[in-house]
């Protein structure tokens, strides 16, 4: 095969999508927004500026429940946006959880998210407050670049410290990929933080003005792209999802560098035989010190070579899939100048959080907390919106948004930790999820309806539902409190990465889901399609006589997903390409 | 202790004020006869009806109009044919074509005006207005006069604009030829009432007397009235179908505004953007029930309205106003206007106010039930056999229980199917350019940009292009843009030019429609130099007041004119037809 030739920097993409064509004329992300957000008119904005603002890390979207009446009433559908903050490695300090608490009463629907990418999302701001919005944020150091968009997003990372001594050498790498892969256009600061034009810009005297974004270029990369760091063998980041995954590697108590894997993403389209979901494939092992440059290169050849003309086909893994792995590896020896050692053996055991409270080295205490699919809201008797206030207030420790929707408030003394429980008590929250069966505790489900363009049916409003019925099942089989992954997501897309759980339930219409089995509960195995358009009833049916069968016939450890295949229920998935692991 | 009270005492000298000795010496006998006649009136003696010798023959009549919605106009014209038939030699005129210099010249002037807002004149009467009350006005000895004033009885300015002119016409010089007569929102027949009036002694003057009382009770043929036939008319409306009903500001809007369409199917009837839709609502049973439960009155009883029998229910809900009194009624009723509350309805002032009350008693206190009046929403062009209408409810706690607006609230309980009894009101003062390719700049706070939606509509069913701006205000963009995803297609199509919006409530400082107008000050008055019209529809107090203002400063500001300057220019493009108002 010849070696195919990159798209020379800055040319717009023949036959590229409509989003190059929009990227191209955007003047590095600014296109009409300032024009759009002072149009007193309407909540929306224009369509190419729709594509642009989820650079800036947002979206527009409408209350989809209420389209049809706000039709009725001669209304234009109720439109908002959705704001994500970046937040590598999901840390806050207590002071910016205040911040995101007030955002989220003053101008947003009064709840916020904590997402599978531990990343913050508001949701109901109107357009002619996300100004404030971010104004707000920036005052508490906190931003929304690339959030979302044609680039590198939220860098996600391996959040309990007391789970690996090298957690403390490893985390700050988080930041560190997010900041050297962030987007150099001054377009934010300009747009929202009323930068003047070029002030922010270091420019070398004499220097060109094209190279306001090294890496990314004119029209940024072919699609989203996502990093994520693993601390084995936990793997709460999922970490053979990503574009890049970055596996830590201990020499003994210290880092000794990491494996890389690329390749990975879960999204697909029903319809589309030729997508896919993929979990990422090794490529080897590179030290401390080549990290970011094999990060960057990779990004680079992504940016190069990825398809530019079907955005259905344009994420690493299909870039990837076309040209070998053996083609990667070249053009990163090449671009880095260095070559990755043989990828160094890992062992994975599970992606689940661990809830309570737990001690890392330095005598300090970690707290998990179980929020169910990350919404941060007061309802009825259980107010944790209001006690994560509280004890933010009090300022005794930091916030972490873990990869599972979940909550770890870090770096606590021994001397507050009963404050911290009062406050929890207080407001009807139980410290760990002891109280929640097995299942619960280690569902996922993503936002999808009714702010969500991509859903087909019910996510996050319907999941507690649906385990509810699985409850009673669960407890006849004698399995309430062992661990089984459920995800749901409202669309094939994998935010929610149903894809890897061991039941997984993708929406097709309202109230139909296709199922799915096998996933690996170290995340390490796509599930497969198992029955297809289910509604709940085809739904309990169908798992019933396998959990029965499972409680009966599971040998000693084996998990959920891997009995699924073990007793065929399910075949390795012929659609999808699996992951092998490195042995 | 005086015998009379101190209006009374006003009352007379008024009266007396200005009569010969020799006047006051017969009115002296008259009253003196009167004292003696107990309760019977004497009737007038004919001597003191007669005009001056020499113009008991062929006098000129004419009939001028002030009028903002039409009521002054159609009366005016009825009176013409009516004159014309009895062999009258008339005229008719509408104060806006009048040059008031010609008062010198008539010999007889018939007035019928209305008024509007806070005692102010129809716009078409402005500058007659100024001039008679100008330095400039002539002396009008040899002219008579009368004056039909129309009015609402619910505003504390009742007919003040006729009362205004008759007190007027006085001074200059003229004489009264018949005693002004106010008519309330049913004018109907205390205005048939002064035109047989003006018949009858016009007949005594013309040697040809006899046939008047005839003539007056044979329909008269004429397009006029044949129009009126098919418009419907309040006498006679027409029953209109409600084709679809639904509400226009978001659930969770603090208000509901309705969007009402109904059907002018085979009907015949016509309108023009701008125009006015009256309906014949009836009262909620709820407030009628109460009212027959405070005051222990059967509503089976028989009552007498103007000479037809009804029982008390039928006659509080159909017939009589009662979620709304003036303050004339309120002291009538308590013998003070201490307590009294525009928010309270009867049944408010009947508890804090307990009588013993029979049943006639209790409708004689009340006014007739008004046909509510809306602008039309819609243009026939654009929406053919259909009439539309923007209507917010209206709902309010007061004495800690909900009140609801007659009008609105009928209208909301209505269900698509029924029939709602409906006449056209033409509003010849809020009509579109004669010439498509004027510009009009159209401003209008809450439901007062429903006309506008019909003047949109319209030029969009004729393809004029753009040459329009919408200012709209309301209190939150989210849940009140009346016709938000309307507005947008006109801005797309390009039958809207230009729309600018003032969300009041939606931040710290409230921003209104007279704000957008002052920020977009230079655009405003290049489109004023390029002869746009101007349109007001809303609020009379809180909107076209300001809107007014803010105009004087456009032009006082943009056009470098003394404030004076400005103001006048505004009165000329009134009285020209340039700036229209529909204000309430």
């Amino acid at each position: 095969m010849t070696r195919p030739s990159p798209k020379p920097l800055d040319v717009l993409a023949q036959n590229g999508s409509e989003v190059e064509r929009i990227k191209d004329q955007s003047h590095y992300l600014r296109g009409t927004l300032v024009e759009s957000f002072a149009n007193p008119l309407t909540g929306s904005i224009s369509a190419d500026d729709h594509q642009l603002i989820k650079f800036h890390g947002t979206y527009e979207q409408d209350d989809r429940d209420r389209r049809l009446e706000r039709q009725e009433r001669k209304l234009e559908p109720a439109y908002a946006f959705m704001i994500r903050l970046r937040l590598p490695g999901g840390d806050l300090t207590a002071q910016q959880w205040q911040t995101c608490h007030a955002i989220s009463e003053q101008y947003g629907d009064k709840s916020f998210r904590l997402t599978t990418r531990q990343a913050i999302q508001f949701h109901g701001i109107i357009k002619f407050d996300l100004k404030k919005t971010i104004q707000a944020m920036h005052q508490s150091l906190l931003d929304s670049i690339a959030g979302c968009g044609d680039v590198n997003r939220n860098v996600v990372c391996a959040p309990d410290p007391a789970l690996s001594s090298l957690h403390a050498q490893v985390y700050p790498w988080a930041s560190k990929v997010s900041e050297h892969l962030l987007p150099q256009s001054r377009a934010y600061h300009e747009i929202w933080l009323d930068e003047p034009r070029g002030q922010g810009r270091t420019r070398v005297a004499g220097g060109d003005e094209a190279i306001v974004e090294p890496l990314y270029g004119r029209h940024y990369l072919p699609r989203k792209f996502k990093v994520g760091i693993a601390i084995p063998p936990h793997n709460e980041v999922d970490v053979h999802s990503n574009d890049v995954g970055v596996i830590a590697i201990a020499d003994g108590e210290k880092l000794a560098g990491f494996n890389i894997v690329v390749g990975g993403g879960l999204g697909m389209t029903f319809g589309r035989e030729d997508t896919y979901a993929r979990l990422a494939s090794d490529i080897g092992f590179c030290t401390p010190e080549q990290l970011l440059d094999t990060v960057y290169h990779i990004v680079a050849i992504q940016r190069d070579f990825g398809n530019r003309q079907d955005r259905r086909l344009s994420r690493l893994k299909y870039t990837i899939d076309q040209y070998g792995l053996d083609w990667l590896r070249q053009e990163l020896t090449e671009r880095c100048g260095f070559e990755l050692q043989p990828a160094r053996a890992v062992i994975f055991t599970t992606t689940g959080d661990r809830f309570g409270w737990s001690q890392t080295l330095d005598g300090r205490w970690h707290l998990g907390l179980r929020l169910e699919y990350g919404r941060v809201v007061d309802t009825g008797n259980q107010r944790i919106k209001t006690a994560l206030l509280e004890i933010a207030q009090t300022a005794v420790c930091g916030f972490r948004v873990t990869p599972n929707q979940n909550l770890l408030l870090t770096g606590v003394e021994e001397t507050d930790k009963a404050g911290i429980e009062a406050i929890l008590k207080a407001h009807g929250y139980a410290v760990d999820a002891s109280h929640l069966s097995g299942l619960r505790r280690n569902s996922i489900a993503c936002v999808a309806l009714n702010t969500c363009p991509q859903a087909m049916a019910e996510a996050e409003r319907y999941l507690p539902t649906l385990i509810n019925r699985l409850e009673p099942i669960l407890d006849r089989y004698g399995l309430l409190q062992d661990e089984i992954k459920i995800r749901m997501t409202g669309c094939p897309n994998g935010c929610g990465r149903s894809v890897m759980a061991e039941i997984g339930l993708i929406g097709k219409s309202p109230g139909r889901y296709n199922l799915y089995l096998g996933g690996a509960f170290n995340g390490e195995r796509l599930n497969t399609l198992y029955r297809e358009n289910l509604d709940e009833a085809g739904i309990l049916a169908a798992l019933e006589p396998v959990l029965a069968d499972y409680a009966d016939q599971r040998k000693k450890g084996e998990s959920f997903g891997d009995f699924a295949r073990r007793r065929e229920y399910v075949q390795r998935d012929a659609g999808g390409i699996e992951y092998v692991p490195t042995t | 202790m005086s015998l009379l009270n101190a209006q009374q005492l006003e009352r007379v000298s008024h009266a007396v004020q200005d009569l010969t000795p020799a006047q006051l010496a017969w009115v002296g006998g008259y009253l003196s006869g009167l004292s003696l006649g107990g309760n019977n009136v004497i009737p007038f003696p004919q001597a003191l009806q007669v005009s001056a010798p020499g113009q008991q023959h062929g006098i000129s009549t004419t009939i001028l109009y002030g009028s903002q919605t039409g009521n002054s106009k159609n009366i005016a014209r009825k009176l013409e044919q009516e004159l014309k038939a009895a062999g009258t030699t008339v005229s008719i005129k509408s104060l806006r074509d009048y040059r008031p210099q010609q008062l010198k010249k008539e010999q007889r002037i018939l007035v019928v005006i209305s008024t509007h807002g806070n005692g102010e004149p129809p716009d078409d009467a402005r500058a007659f207005f100024q001039f008679i009350h100008s330095h400039r006005a002539p002396g009008l000895e040899g002219l008579e006069f009368a004056v039909l004033a129309l009015g609402d009885s619910s505003y504390e300015e009742f007919c003040q604009t006729g009362r205004e002119l008759d007190l007027r016409l006085e001074q200059l010089g003229a004489s009264r030829w018949l005693a002004r007569i106010d008519c309330d929102v049913d004018f109907g027949e205390d205005a048939a009432g002064w035109r047989q009036q003006v018949l009858e002694k016009a007949g005594r003057d013309t040697p040809q007397a006899g046939g008047n009382a005839i003539l007056f009770n044979q329909p008269v043929s004429g397009s006029t009235v044949q129009q009126e036939q098919a418009l419907g008319t309040q006498e006679a409306p027409y029953a209109a179908e409600l084709l679809a009903l639904t509400p226009v500001t978001d659930a969770a809007s603090d208000k509901e505004v309705l969007h009402a369409e109904f059907s002018l199917a085979g009907s015949g009837i016509r309108y023009q953007p701008g125009d006015i839709l009256a309906l014949q609502v009836r009262n909620d049973s709820a407030l009628v029930d109460a009212i027959l439960s405070h005051t222990g009155l059967d509503g089976e009883t028989a009552v007498t309205l103007k000479g037809k029998t009804f029982t008390l229910r039928t006659a509080l809900q159909e017939r009589l106003e009662i979620t709304s009194l003036t303050r004339k009624q309120y002291e009538n009723f308590t013998g003070s206007s201490d307590g009294y509350q525009a928010d309270a309805d009867w049944l408010d002032v009947l508890e804090q106010h307990p009588k013993a009350l029979d049943a006639q008693t209790l409708v004689e206190l009340l006014r007739p039930l008004k046909a509510r009046e809306y602008s039309i929403a819609s243009s026939l062009e654009a929406h053919p056999e259909e009439v539309h209408l923007l209507v917010k409810r209206v709902d309010y706690p007061h004495n800690r229980r909900r009140h609801l607006g007659a009008g609105s609230n009928w209208l909301a309980r209505l269900q698509t199917g029924d029939s709602a009894r409906i006449h056209i009101k033409p509003n010849e003062r809020f009509k579109l350019p004669a010439d498509d390719q004027t510009r009009i700049i159209m401003i209008g706070a809450g439901t007062g940009v429903a006309p506008f939606r019909s003047f949109i509509a319209e030029r969009e069913a004729r393809d004029v292009q753009g040459g329009s701006w919408l200012f709209f205000g309301e209190q939150h963009f989210r849940t009140d843009f009346l016709y938000q995803s309307e507005w947008l297609q006109y801005l797309q199509s390009g039958a809207l030019e230009r729309m600018s919006v003032a969300f009041s409530r939606d931040q710290p400082e409230k921003i209104y429609v007279q704000q957008r107008l002052l920020e977009q000050a230079a655009a405003v008055w290049d489109w004023l130099q390029q002869g746009a019209h101007v349109y007001v529809c809303g609020d009379m107090h809180k909107m076209a007041k300001d809107v007014h203002q803010a105009l004087t400063q456009i032009i006082t500001q943009q056009g470098g004119r003394t404030p004076e300057q400005a103001e006048a220019q505004l009165e000329q493009w009134i009285s020209a037809g340039r700036y229209q108002r529909d204000v309430y």
